[in-house]
């Protein structure tokens, strides 16, 4: 046996004789590992056996009943499966082999005359087993070669895809005197307009084509290169073939000899022009947009201006005006007391009416200009940043109301604990007083006024304004907006008032960042509501949220708080 | 005692010169001296051209707002000449700006007074103000350098 035998493909040998007992006898001859010997008794059996298998040899024997050997091997070598086959013919020493010779040129033949030396036999069929299993090897390694061979042309049309589909154009530059491209991409066609083969036509056909101070600029770096062979990233300006110029990213490595020394740049090149030309439009944009910014603050900042000195001169107008007119005010008024006491000793009822009305008129007017000139002083008004017991400030109030209150006969009480605020003093007193002053005028015919001073808490957070109550005629809803504009007055010129004092609390309340209200009162009168802080929100018309304080200590008749 | 009070008033406004007459006039025990701004007042007080021979003041009530010197300017003057430094200067005016009181103090006057607003209270003025220069405060005797008789 063969000791390479085991590893070897198997193959099939047909026998054809029909006489069982040669068949027989060929298979002990012939049996090895490796081997299937396939007996067939005549040349149908023998052909039907062909159908379904490969033989590396097929023994026949001529002498046959039915169909003779010579006809068998007629109908095999018809048969593209078994053209090729070996045939060794196993005839008797009568026929004469020439003969036949000339029949079957087709194939391997082979004769042996019976009866066979054994040896002879077994080395034909070895031979010829041989020659099956080389060729069988022979195929496989075809067939992987053929494979290999596709998946190499797959590869290659990958990559040419890649290369050509890439929006870079890939090229290969001999390092050299001058830079001369080896390989250029297709895509210089598309970017640049260019042929290959014109590209790589001359020698420095790529640096004709760039802008010479950008060749300028990167002599060095190139030169740098030749010699060292480093990573270059460049970016320089190419002219197209219609004239045009584009931007051009480049980007390159060398490759080198087995020296080390650089041969080849291979690298890449983008069109940036569009990144280009955005960058600067970009740049041009920021440098209008501050330039218009810049334009813009100027122009903010002349119209504050404008506004601030119109406004300033408004308020000195304003505040000119009213200062002037007190001086004939003050005339008009003290030349006629002095006329009436000196003048009018005996005169008519009428005479001391006429009299009586300019001076009414005289204080009317004078006391109308004073309010104006505290209402355009509380729109200078300074935030403050004091804090203030707003007992304090309920206190210096009703002492200016002194008099007025005497008069009126009017009962006043004080929440004892009233809260703090920061307020400026003067004006949140000032506040007070017109609201305490207005519950004296306002009050129903006969009866004396009868207020009550206390603390304004919001949603029951902490207490953010103070409230003065009275018992007077109230307010109607439909008034209660109107009473706190600027000579809006909701009753007729029989009570006294110009109108201003309410304008002028809730010019302070806002001022300190609150707001002034009324609210109408159970039982009957009203609340006037004036708060100095943040949380003073106006309410809708109607009850507001904030909750009533409970009922103050009672004062003296006469309103002296103690 | 009572000094008789010779009082140099100060002032432009015709109005307020005539009531101001009127309410000394009422008081009584004075007299009333009236010059219309400020250049005539340090006129006045220097013995200058019209004003050689005119009676020396005990203290002068000066109006704030007046023509050619303004009231601030004439107490100025007033205090930094060696000769009239001693005089008492009262600032009478209808100003009520804490800015002018407190000028008028840093300048050396010695009281500020807004002027009244009703005649009643001006008589009432008038009276306070002559007690108090007449018989309650006291003067020094050479308080302007010249040799009044």
């Amino acid at each position: 046996m063969d000791e390479n035998e085991e590893s070897a493909p198997n193959v099939n040998i047909l026998m054809v004789d029909d006489h069982p007992e040669n068949l027989l006898a060929l298979e002990v001859l012939l049996a090895q590992p490796g081997q299937t010997l396939v007996k067939a008794q005549s040349g149908k059996e023998a052909l039907r056996h062909l159908l379904s298998q490969n033989f590396a040899v097929i023994i026949l024997d001529v002498q046959m009943a039915e169909m003779d050997g010579f006809e068998t091997a007629a109908i095999l070598r018809e048969r593209e499966t078994s053209r090729y086959t070996p045939i060794i013919f196993l005839t008797g020493a009568h026929t004469d082999p020439s003969h036949v010779f000339k029949g079957y040129a087709v194939g391997a033949v082979d004769y042996l005359i019976k009866p066979v030396v054994p040896e002879i036999l077994q080395s034909k069929v070895a031979a010829f087993v041989e020659l099956a299993r080389k060729t069988e090897l022979l195929e496989a390694s075809h067939k992987k070669v053929l494979e290999a061979q596709s998946d190499l042309r797959e590869t290659e049309a990958k990559f040419r895809t890649l290369v050509e589909q890439l929006p870079a154009v890939v090229y290969l530059m001999e390092i050299g005197e001058t830079d001369s491209t080896v390989y250029i991409s297709p895509q210089i066609e598309t970017i640049l307009g260019f042929k290959p083969d014109e590209w790589t036509s001359s020698r420095d056909f790529w640096m004709k084509q760039m802008h010479p101070d950008d060749l300028r600029r990167l002599e060095k770096e190139l030169l740098r290169h030749r010699r060292r062979g480093m990573r270059m990233v460049l970016e320089y300006r190419l002219t197209g073939a219609d004239g045009r110029e584009r931007w051009i990213h480049d980007e390159s490595v060398a490759i080198r000899d087995e020296q080390a020394r650089p041969i080849y740049r291979q690298g890449f090149m983008l069109d940036i022009t569009d990144r280009k030309v955005a960058e600067a439009e970009r740049f041009v944009f920021q440098q209008e947009l501050a330039r218009a910014r810049d334009d813009l603050e100027i122009r903010v900042r002349e119209r504050t201006a404008e506004l601030m000195k119109a406004n300033q001169e408004l308020e000195t107008l304003l505040h000119v005006i009213s200062h002037d007119l007190k001086e004939p005010v003050r005339a008009i008024k003290n030349f006629t007391v002095l006329f009436k006491d000196r003048y009018m000793a005996g005169s008519d009822e009428k005479g001391r009416d006429f009299i009586h009305r300019i001076v009414r008129a005289g204080d009317r007017m004078g006391r109308l200009i004073n309010e104006i000139l505290t209402l355009s002083k509380v729109r200078q008004l300074e935030l403050p940043s004091t804090e203030i017991d707003g007992g304090t400030v309920v206190r210096e109030a009703l002492e200016r109301l002194e008099d007025k209150i005497k008069t009126a006969g009017a009962k006043i009480q004080t929440a004892k604990s009233l809260p703090v605020f920061k307020v400026d003093k003067v004006w949140a007193v000032e506040a007070l007083y017109n609201l305490i002053d207005n519950a004296l005028k306002f009050t129903r015919p006969g009866i004396p006024p009868d207020i009550e001073i206390g603390s304004y808490l919001v949603n029951g957070s902490a207490p953010s304004g103070l409230v003065v109550r009275d018992r007077g005629p109230g307010v109607p809803a439909e008034q209660s907006e109107r009473i706190f504009q600027l000579f809006q007055r909701a009753v007729g010129r029989d009570i006294e008032g110009t109108g201003a004092g309410l304008a002028i609390v809730r010019q302070i309340a806002e001022r300190h960042g609150g707001a002034a209200w009324v609210e109408p009162r159970d039982g009957g009168g009203s609340e006037f509501i004036v708060t100095f802080g943040a949380s003073g929100t106006l309410p809708e018309h109607g009850r507001s949220p904030g909750r009533r304080e409970p009922a103050p200590i009672c004062m003296p008749v006469g309103g002296q708080p103690s | 005692m009572n000094r008789f009070l010779t009082i140099l008033l100060a002032d432009d406004n015709e109005d307020d010169v005539v009531l101001t007459r009127e309410a000394f006039e009422a008081a009584g025990g004075n007299r009333i001296e009236v010059v219309e701004d400020g250049e005539a007042a340090l006129a006045y007080l220097r013995r200058k051209g019209k004003f050689k021979s005119a009676p020396a003041p005990d203290v002068i009530l000066l109006d704030i707002n007046m023509p050619k010197k303004d009231g601030f300017d004439v107490l100025k003057e007033i205090k930094a000449d060696a000769d009239l430094r001693r005089l008492p200067v009262v600032i009478f005016t209808t100003s009520n700006r804490d800015l002018d009181i407190d000028r008028a103090y840093l300048e050396g006057a010695c009281s500020f007074v807004i002027k009244p607003l009703g005649f009643d209270q001006y008589v009432d003025f008038a009276r306070n103000f002559s007690r108090y220069w007449s018989a309650i405060s006291q003067v020094p005797k050479n308080r302007n350098g010249h040799r009044w008789s």
